[in-house]
């Protein structure tokens, strides 16, 4: 057989291989091209992506073997047959595998196109080894011509393959759309450029910070999750336009030099830092590292920067006394000199008022955010604010303007009489005792509805005895749901001194949610606490 | 010759869910004898698209751009009439006449309606100016006090005013107008982010809720033992006719926007509503409606088909308009049924109105001959 005859149908095949990665390829998109991830969707889903690749391969093989038994003389023509069925099965594996109407369909990116190069690149090297290995190790025994239905259960790896063939290639797509962004914002000296950094609270600040600089300039406040550096990289690429006037740049990080590559693109002159506090503690391995890495923002701030700190949090202070540069305070606890400060914190349905003490000059602020660190993050933005050169009115409007972040401590509207806060999105100990501590400062009966915190493993039961606890001091009725999931709070309840006969416990949220209807009244405030699916029945 | 008939729907406006009910309401009516149907919708972003698959209600739930038998479309801004493919930028069909079936924003607002001028494609709705001023609940208000129309005394303010003095706003409020009152938000239609306020605590929730909705806040006087009527008006403001009136029944005191829209099935749209046909109102007052309805067709220059929508004060008998909407749920077509216009019919009659307007425009004369170019054009030659 000439071995161009031979090759065809090795080169066809892992063309079309190339096709059926369609699916694995999606599922690479959906988690982030981290092929280990791929590879755990591949264990938890082997069966559906395995079974029919395992199975023609097999008979593929089992039948150009048979065929180079017992029918030598048509053989070859056999194989062809096969080599033609092999082709029409990685079709209808294609067909089967694709998701009709998926939540988040593939997109084709630019990545993925050339993901989708490399693919056929990998497929090509598979199906070039196997056709060596055809000609030379099975050349005329039972077994030739059948390396080739080898190539199906590649799928998969040589998706996971290409994408490690891809990195280097991808990393330089990714430095040059970080130096186009950086060309374009050197062409914009009169940027106002904000950055935004902390453990927590810095997406808050950055809709915040946003809301009010809004009231006197155009800004672009990116969208919540881009805070990493090809997050950055592309809303200035794809967003910044000549009419906008400042950029708020939130910026995350995972790792040491995180920030600081961040701020080698933004070069912001201005620096809120919202807190320091233990979160990816494991990677960063010590608190002080957190810190370290956090400062990153202030020291790009450059010598004429102007940098704001939470005056509440003594490793910030400490931060703030290390800085040279133009440097403020701001919170409402630390009793020292601050820039701006929040006093006289009044909270109720309206939300929250206080007074808002900045550069000597006080203003009466109305906000619909709840809770202290948001009255942290309002003071912090609004220092921000004041040095940029809004009016007292312009802060207080746009304090008054600024959206609660969907079920985060929202405050719902009703026309009942009742106060309904929605924290359903909450699910760490620290948020759900800061959301007691909000419920404690409202007047009247105060209610909460709960399954308690999940998915905590070891520490859950603990967790919520301790939660139970603090309820027991602040609410005045209690429904819980799940019978069983909820018995941790039970018992925290009563240990913390809690009626008994005030607790209610159901089985599903729609069951108390029933019964809170029948029995809420004008006046009661009532808090939905961390998520209510309705499979939590236990 | 069947007309190109294009009718545009969805929108960028809070209402896009329910001008396509109104619209596929209007497609199925239209005469396919008549009419090629050009369903044009125009998607949350403002993006137009037109195709046969837009006939069907089932696109919109979870709407696709990239489904078969649907292509992105514009108009240009040159009068000619045109529906261009967005892509390969080839005509795809000229317009001989559009029906907006659009509800609200940038639609219902003067806006589109802008755009038909510009393009010089014959359309059904009120014009430019009608169509904004119905739009602003505040400016309209002014509009009927100017031409001497009974309204309800009211106060309207900036968002940024109440944000600044809430206690103020409220005062104000309380003394001028009393309580009970209806807070709306100016430029909204339907009745989202309407509320009525008892006290001062339900006006601070009401005007929280209309503040989120829009920049200007209409506080309007409410009457408590009321009647509300509604008379729907077709023509153009030179020859107009009144429909029957309806007194749209509301256990509550006033239609909220679930009410109005999503009660009773979700794709019937404004018919299913419980009302009255005709209202439960004496002759004399049914034709002081009419005649009142023809007035404000006339003086706001009206065109097409619109519902105004009235109140009547029980205790005194004084009537007072409320609200016109230029382009009403469902087209109102269940008012013109009883008159023995189909909506069928109807839909003819918004053609010929879109066209007689269209020739009254060309009537009018754009280009007048100054010869200043020419003069300036001679100025400059001899100043050098």
């Amino acid at each position: 057989m000439k071995i161009y005859i031979h090759a065809l149908p090795y080169a066809l095949t892992a063309a079309l291989m190339a096709f059926a990665s369609t699916h694995t390829v999606h599922m690479l998109q959906l988690e982030g091209y981290k092929n280990k991830n791929l590879f755990r969707w591949i264990l938890s889903h082997a069966k559906k992506v395995y079974s029919l690749p395992a199975l023609a391969a097999l008979t593929g093989i089992l039948l150009a073997s048979l065929a180079n038994l017992l029918l030598p003389g048509a053989a070859r023509y056999v194989y062809y047959a096969l080599a033609a069925a092999y082709a029409a099965v990685i079709l209808v594996y294609t067909r089967i595998t694709r998701i009709d109407n998926p939540k988040k369909p593939i997109v084709y990116t630019g990545r993925v196109k050339r993901l989708f190069v490399f693919i056929v690149l990998v497929e090509l090297t598979a199906a070039a080894g196997l056709l060596l290995l055809d000609l030379t190790v099975f050349n005329n025994t039972v077994f030739a011509g059948a390396p080739l239905f080898a190539l199906m259960p590649t799928v998969g790896l040589s998706a996971a393959a290409a994408n490690t063939a891809a990195a280097p290639l991808e990393s330089a797509v990714r430095r040059w759309y970080y130096n186009d962004a950086g060309k374009k914002l050197k062409r914009r000296d009169d940027l106002i450029r904000v950055g935004i950094t902390g453990s927590f609270g810095k997406t808050s600040c950055k809709f915040i910070l946003g809301a009010i600089l809004s009231e006197k300039y155009n800004v672009l406040v990116p969208p919540s999750s881009y805070n990493t550096t090809m997050g950055v990289t592309r809303v200035i690429r794809e967003r910044l336009l000549p009419s906008h006037e400042v950029l708020i740049a939130e910026m995350g990080a995972r790792h040491i030099g995180d920030i600081k590559e961040i701020c080698g693109l933004v070069k912001p002159r201005y620096g809120l830092l919202t807190s320091v506090g233990p979160q990816h503690l494991e990677t960063f391995g010590s608190i002080e590292n957190i810190a370290k890495t956090k400062y990153e923002l202030i020291e790009g701030l450059g010598k004429d920067g102007c940098s704001f700190f939470p005056s509440d949090s003594e490793i910030c202070r400490k931060l703030y006394e290390k800085t040279q540069s133009e440097k403020y305070l701001f919170g409402m606890e630390y009793e020292g000199a601050v820039y701006a400060r929040a006093e006289n914190i009044k909270t109720g349905s309206f939300g929250s008022r206080f007074d808002l003490v900045i550069d000597g000059e006080s203003i009466c602020c109305e906000t619909k955010l709840l809770g202290k660190h948001n009255i942290a993050n309002i003071t912090g933005c609004a220092a921000v604010a004041k040095r940029l050169g809004l009016s007292a009115d312009e802060i207080r409007l746009g304090i008054r303007k600024a959206a609660p972040v969907e079920h985060r401590l929202q405050l719902l509207p009703t026309k009942n009489g009742i106060t309904v806060i929605d924290d359903a999105f909450n699910a760490n100990p620290s948020g759900a005792r800061a959301a007691m501590e909000v419920l404690s400062t409202f007047e009247g009966r105060k209610i909460v509805v709960t399954p308690g915190l999940v998915e905590l493993g070891e520490r859950e039961e603990e967790e919520n005895r301790a939660f139970g606890k603090v309820m027991a001091g602040v609410a005045d009725i209690v429904y819980l749901i799940g019978n069983k999931r909820a018995r941790p709070i039970y018992n925290g309840l009563l240990e913390g001194g809690f009626e008994k006969s005030n607790i209610f416990v159901f089985s599903f949220l729609s069951e108390a949610a029933d019964m809170l209807w029948k029995n809420a009244r004008t006046g009661d405030v009532v808090i939905f606490e961390n998520d209510l699916p309705d499979n939590y029945n236990e | 010759m069947k007309k190109n008939l294009a009718v545009t729907f969805g929108g960028r406006t809070v209402e896009h869910d329910i001008s396509i009910i109104t619209a596929n309401q209007l497609m199925h009516a239209a005469d396919k004898d008549k009419y090629n149907v050009i369903p044009i919708y125009i998607d949350r972003n403002g993006i137009w698209y037109t195709g046969d698959a837009l006939f069907d209600m089932a696109a919109f739930s979870d709407f696709n751009p990239k489904a078969k038998g649907v292509k992105r479309v514009f108009l240009s801004c040159a009068a000619d009439a045109t529906l261009y493919e967005y892509k390969k930028q080839k005509p795809v069909c000229r317009i001989d006449v559009a029906i907006p079936a659009m509800h609200g924003m940038h639609g219902e607002d003067g806006t589109l309606q802008g755009l038909f001028e510009l393009s010089d494609i014959p359309y059904s709705s009120a014009g430019v100016t009608g169509s904004a001023v119905c739009m602003d609940k505040a400016v309209m208000k002014s509009a009927f006090i100017g031409f001497g129309f009974p309204v309800l005394d009211s106060l309207f303010f900036e968002r940024d005013e109440y944000y600044k003095d809430s206690d103020a706003v409220c005062k104000k409020v309380e003394n001028k107008l009393g309580f009970p009152v209806f807070i709306k938000p100016a430029n909204l239609g339907s009745s989202i982010g309407i509320n009525r306020a008892d006290d001062c605590g339900g006006l601070r929730y009401a005007l929280d809720v209309a503040a989120s909705y829009d920049r200007r806040i209409l506080v309007e006087k409410a009457v408590t033992d009321i009647t509300e009527v509604n008379c729907s008006v077709l023509g153009t403001a030179a020859a107009a006719k009144t429909s029957v009136i309806e007194q749209p029944l509301t256990a509550s005191r006033f239609l909220g926007f679930e009410e109005k829209y999503l009660s009773g099935g979700k794709s019937k749209g404004m018919k299913s509503l419980g009302r009255k046909i005709p209202a439960d109102i004496s002759e004399d007052m049914a034709n002081r409606v009419r005649g009142l309805s023809l007035d404000i067709f006339k003086a706001l220059d009206l065109k097409g088909v619109v519902r105004i929508d009235f109140i009547i004060d029980n205790s005194n008998g004084n009537l007072y308009v409320n609200e016109v909407n230029t382009i009403p749920g469902s087209f109102s077509f269940y008012l013109w049924e009883p008159a023995g216009i189909s909506f069928s019919a109807l839909v003819d009659s918004l053609v010929a109105i879109a066209e007689k307007q269209m020739r009254e425009k060309q009537k009018s004369s754009f280009a007048f001959d100054s010869g200043v170019l020419q003069k300036a054009a001679l100025g400059l030659k001899i100043g050098k």
